[in-house]
């Protein structure tokens, strides 16, 4: 496992420039926007004077190295800056927003793998049967129909028409909140009224958000293992007279993974950024509303300090994903 | 000749594949004895069939292949009738296979050596993947695998085509293994590592008295190593006898045309080289008669008619060609 402990380090020197690379994008973007941010938030009810003195409490007046120098000594030192509109500080706000929108997410990965992966190997193992068209027909239409058509159409017949499910909001608060996300606290606390609450009131978003995430990751079980299938090594186990079930489960799913555990990643980021619609359709207070409100409200730090934070998650997600993926694959830990 | 003395008899095997321009009857009726402790040598062209014949064995016909009909003898039982369960006892612990490609054959996410012993363990073998580290050493070192060990831990993307070639005898070996078969095992490599298997190969034999079926289309390869080759053509074994009969006195047309197409390094440099007329026959519609009588150019109206069957011309050389009604007393 020497290789492994070297693989994880030099993966690590990788992330910091990343993740400067992330602060500076999400930089240049806020700054290259049109309107000078502190006249878009006050300009129609503000003199000239007040705007000068905002734009030196915004250090707005300073070259933009500057600017970009004080954003991050900031950032590191846990001063996230103070929303323009509502006037608390953005790493306040965040901490309440964010745990709803990454809990929303978690359960939308975890809806993607759970129904995705088993779809997709049935459809590979009873291969040009009626399951296997079914299933694949059944994904092609998962991953076409728009997803706010979908969340709508789930909110109609299981909460308006049916009754089964709640149909917007939160659950019901746990007793004791670490984090914020409503799920994990309230296993922490064992408050499990709490947590069934919650449970059901996240069931029709994530289902919604995840279901086009499904048929991908079906579409794409399926065929990389029916490619696994018919490898040659494959074949070679059947020489040498391993049992089916070995074969299948250590040597053909082992490998055919390899791509979901990509794909998987990359998906969680998306769902992180692309809960919003999903966030308004079942008026969830989460990171995705917030973000777009404050986009409208011009509250450029607010929009700088939620992109890092997606941006520094996706990250964090995607070195989990790189670490899983070298475990796997002992060809990854060379490049 | 004492019938214990046959390890193999393949009786009338017919294999079809079931593709979408038509069924293609690549195996037509191979019959076939090898003795235990010899080498044969199973020689042809590209899809002639010897692949698919020695896949029939161990019943791992890819799809859409299927064996029609036949019987299939080892130790005396007909592989072909017994449950899918008891066959998996027999593939890769009596029966090993060589494969052509070892680097396409190893799992790229293991450790050859857990490769090696996964056999092992799941023949009951060995009672653990740990008892079985010590046995894959053990072989690593038969097969002068060198620095057996660590090679034992490497994974297949850190050995060379040759060690490969050597993981994938060694696993060959890891079982009670009475009857090796070995689908082109040099292809995959270069010249000076193909001279060390097969100097192996040969060396493994003699010490664990293994009957070694060896699928090739290398003549040289055969002449060296090979007590009797078995040709074959289209589907059927048309000639067979001991090696050096074979090269010294073909009789079939084919064969000979085959022998006459390999250039000879003594024949000095102006002979030219003549290849067999015509092309391999589709087998979706094989010729009727003889599969060889279209690029005969001693065909006769009986071939186009009548297929030709093995017949015993001189002690212990077969041949399937209507040339040879006549001799060994064939009565029709």
């Amino acid at each position: 496992m020497g290789d492994f402990k070297y693989y994880i380090a030099r993966r690590l020197l990788t992330f910091v420039p990343t993740l400067l690379g992330v602060i500076v994008i999400t930089f240049i973007i806020s700054h290259l926007v049109p309107a000078l941010p502190a006249k878009g938030a006050f300009a129609r009810h503000m003199n000239p004077q007040t705007l000068a003195l905002i734009k030196k409490m915004y250090h707005l007046d300073q070259p933009w190295y500057i600017q970009l120098w004080l954003y991050i000594c900031d950032l590191f030192t846990g001063n996230w800056g103070t929303s323009i509109v509502t006037s608390r500080p953005i790493l306040k706000e965040l901490s309440i927003y964010f745990p709803v929108t990454f809990q929303l997410a978690i359960l939308g990965e975890f809806f993607i793998l759970v129904a995705g992966i088993p779809l997709g190997i049935a459809a590979a193992m009873r291969n040009n049967t009626k399951l296997d068209q079914a299933i694949r027909v059944l994904s092609v239409i998962g991953y076409s129909v728009p997803y706010f058509l979908l969340a709508i159409a789930f909110q109609m017949i299981f909460y308006y028409w049916l009754g089964w499910l709640p149909g917007f909001g939160l659950g019901r608060k746990p007793r004791v909140v670490y984090t914020g996300m409503y799920l994990f606290d309230s296993i922490l606390c064992g408050d499990w009224g709490a947590f069934v609450d919650n449970f059901l009131h996240f069931l029709l978003p994530s289902i919604s958000l995840a279901t086009p995430g499904a048929a991908v990751i079906a579409r794409l079980m399926r065929g990389s293992l029916l490619d696994t299938l018919s490898a040659d090594f494959i074949d070679y186990c059947r020489m040498k007279g391993l049992p089916e079930r070995v074969i299948m489960v250590k040597h053909a799913l082992k490998n055919a993974i390899i791509p979901i555990i990509t794909v998987a990643g990359l998906q969680f980021g998306g769902l992180l950024g692309g809960a919003i619609i999903t966030e308004t359709i079942f008026a969830i207070a989460g990171l995705g509303r917030y973000l777009v409100v404050s986009t409208y409200a011009m509250d450029y730090p607010v929009i700088m300090a939620g992109t890092f934070l997606i941006g520094l998650v996706y990250l964090i997600v995607n070195f989990v994903v790189d670490l899983l993926y070298a475990y796997v694959d002992p060809r990854v830990r060379l490049t | 000749m004492v019938n214990d003395d046959i390890i193999l008899k393949i009786e009338d095997l017919y294999v079809n594949f079931y593709t979408y321009a038509g069924v293609v009857k690549a195996i037509d009726g191979v019959n076939l004895e090898v003795r235990r402790g010899e080498c044969l040598g199973l020689v042809g062209e590209t899809g002639c069939g010897k692949s698919v014949t020695m896949r029939s064995v161990l019943r791992l016909i890819p799809p859409p292949g299927e064996i029609v009909r036949g019987k299939i003898w080892f130790n005396g039982v007909n592989l072909l009738e017994l449950p899918e369960s008891e066959m998996r006892k027999i593939r890769g612990n009596k029966i090993a296979y060589i494969v052509q490609e070892p680097s396409a054959a190893l799992d790229p996410l293991y450790r050859v050596g857990y490769q090696v012993a996964e056999p092992m363990v799941y023949h009951g073998l060995v009672g653990s993947f740990k008892d079985a580290w010590r046995r894959v050493v053990e072989l690593f070192k038969q097969v002068m695998m060198p620095e057996p060990e660590e090679r034992a831990r490497a994974y297949p993307h850190e050995l060379s085509g040759g060690m490969k070639q050597r993981v994938v005898i060694a696993t060959a070996l890891s079982g009670e293994t009475e009857l090796l078969i070995a689908d082109e095992p040099t292809t995959a490599v270069d010249v000076t590592i193909q001279a060390q298997i097969m100097d192996l190969l040969n060396k493994l034999r003699e010490e664990r008295n293994l009957t070694l079926i060896l699928v090739t289309h290398n003549l040289g390869l055969v002449a060296e190593m090979c007590d009797r080759v078995a040709v074959m053509y289209a589907g059927n074994i048309v000639e067979l006898a001991p090696t050096e009969e074979l090269f010294k006195n073909p009789l079939h047309p084919y064969v000979k045309g085959l022998l006459a197409a390999v250039p000879r390094i003594t024949a000095g440099k102006d002979v030219v080289l003549k290849p067999i007329p015509g092309f391999v026959p589709n087998l979706i519609y094989p010729p009727p008669g003889c599969r060889f009588h279209p690029r005969c150019d001693k065909a006769m109206p009986i071939c186009r008619r009548e297929k030709p069957v093995m017949k015993e011309v001189a002690p212990g050389h077969w041949v399937a060609c209507h040339l040879y009604d006549k001799v060994g007393g064939g009565d029709e």
